[in-house]
């Protein structure tokens, strides 16, 4: 095969566009870096492509699942309680994705292939982790302090809020501390 | 050396292929079986001052679980159930289970579910493997997971109705900052964090 070499050059290359890929590429572009992000699988339209919260009654199977086709074409993604009728498209097939590992440490390798990664597949609810959590183990004299408290994490915490269309509310309680609100679906 | 995983994924690649053969019967819910099961299922669920099976997508539901849900021996044994209904009804009431009286009906599907009801009593039995258990639970599945059973049960999709962007109040939207967002004062840690300053 003879590729063209491009001119375009970067200054960073992503492969993949999930939760770890996806992220550092946003901030990197808007820092003003030449970004070019790698993606094995379609761009997701969300208003063509979401089929999320769907009564039973569209679904062919009424969320019994078409358990032959998850079976024969995918039996490790199955594995994920999200991979049912509706959603096992943004799984991978695994019969064309075939991976070995070590016969003594089985691993369920759960991929998505589409703009988003996994985070397509990805919902509810994500809490800032607070003081008592990163005290628990020290105030109960088990194993080793960490090194970090609340206070270090909250700028990040701040900073990282938009990104994933995360909805709050502006305090639960002083063991949850929260950002305040934004657009989900953003 | 193949890992395990890697012999279980060449095993069921053969179990694939080996479902895909011809099968001797055919697999599919005919017209002929759809509509014993959708008279079945209206004997089980009768439109009352609610609405019946008949209105619940029990044919469509049971098309797709032949195909795709139940295993092989199972859908042989459900669709070859199905198979005798009409022959039964034709030597019992002379004419098929679809077409007769509803008392006959009525009567037919008594039979069947005490026949199940027996067999569930029975030590030595498995009533799952009588095609009746079947029809019997893909019918209320069916029933109420269908807009009209999950409405008679007075069931509210909310989702229907679900707002995801909504305006939000400007003191919420405005970014908040590490400290006012921190948590209320908590007792001294046992021991000091290392902090780092990002």
């Amino acid at each position: 095969m003879n590729i063209r070499p491009r001119r375009q050059q970067y200054d960073v290359i992503v492969v993949g566009s999930g939760m770890s890929g996806g992220w550092p590429a946003k901030e990197l572009c808007e820092l003003g870096a030449r970004v070019l992000v790698l993606e094995a699988g379609p761009m997701v339209i969300p208003e063509r492509d979401y089929a999320e919260h769907l009564p039973t009654y569209e679904m062919p199977y009424r969320g019994w699942n078409d358990r032959k086709a998850l079976a024969a074409e995918q039996p490790i993604q199955r594995e994920c309680y999200v991979c049912d009728e509706v959603a096992r498209k943004f799984f991978v097939n695994d019969m064309e994705n075939p991976y070995t590992t070590d016969p003594d440490k089985p691993f369920r390798w759960i991929r998505g292939r589409q703009v988003g990664g996994r985070s397509i597949m990805w919902a509810r609810q994500s809490y800032r982790l607070g003081d008592l959590d990163f005290e628990a183990n020290a105030r109960d004299g088990h194993g080793v302090d960490w090194p970090i408290r609340y206070a270090d994490l909250a700028p990040w915490y701040d900073m990282s809020r938009p990104s994933p269309g995360s909805a709050a509310a502006p305090r639960v309680c002083p063991r949850s501390p929260t950002a305040s609100s934004c657009r989900p679906c953003g | 050396m193949p890992s395990r995983t890697f012999a279980e994924l060449l095993a069921w690649s053969e179990r694939v292929r080996e479902s895909s053969r011809s099968p001797g019967t055919p697999t599919l819910l005919t017209p002929p079986r759809a509509r014993a099961m959708a008279a079945l299922a209206e004997v089980i669920i009768p439109a009352t001052d609610t609405p019946g099976a008949s209105e619940a997508g029990v044919t469509e539901f049971v098309a797709a679980l032949v195909v795709g849900w139940l295993d092989d021996d199972d859908r042989d044994v459900f669709l070859e159930g199905l198979d005798t209904v009409d022959p039964a009804a034709r030597e019992r009431f002379g004419a098929d289970f679809a077409d007769c009286a509803p008392g006959e009906q009525t009567q037919f599907v008594g039979d069947l579910d005490a026949e199940v009801a027996r067999l569930r009593k029975d030590p030595d039995a498995t009533a799952s493997r009588h095609f009746f258990h079947h029809v019997k639970r893909f019918t209320i599945t069916a029933y109420f997971t269908s807009e009209v059973g999950l409405a008679a049960l007075g069931h509210r999709n909310s989702f229907r109705t679900f707002e995801g962007c909504v305006p939000i109040p400007s003191d919420e939207a405005a970014p908040p900052s590490a400290t006012g967002a921190a948590p209320g004062p908590l007792p001294a840690p046992a021991s000091q964090p290392h902090a780092t300053t990002p």
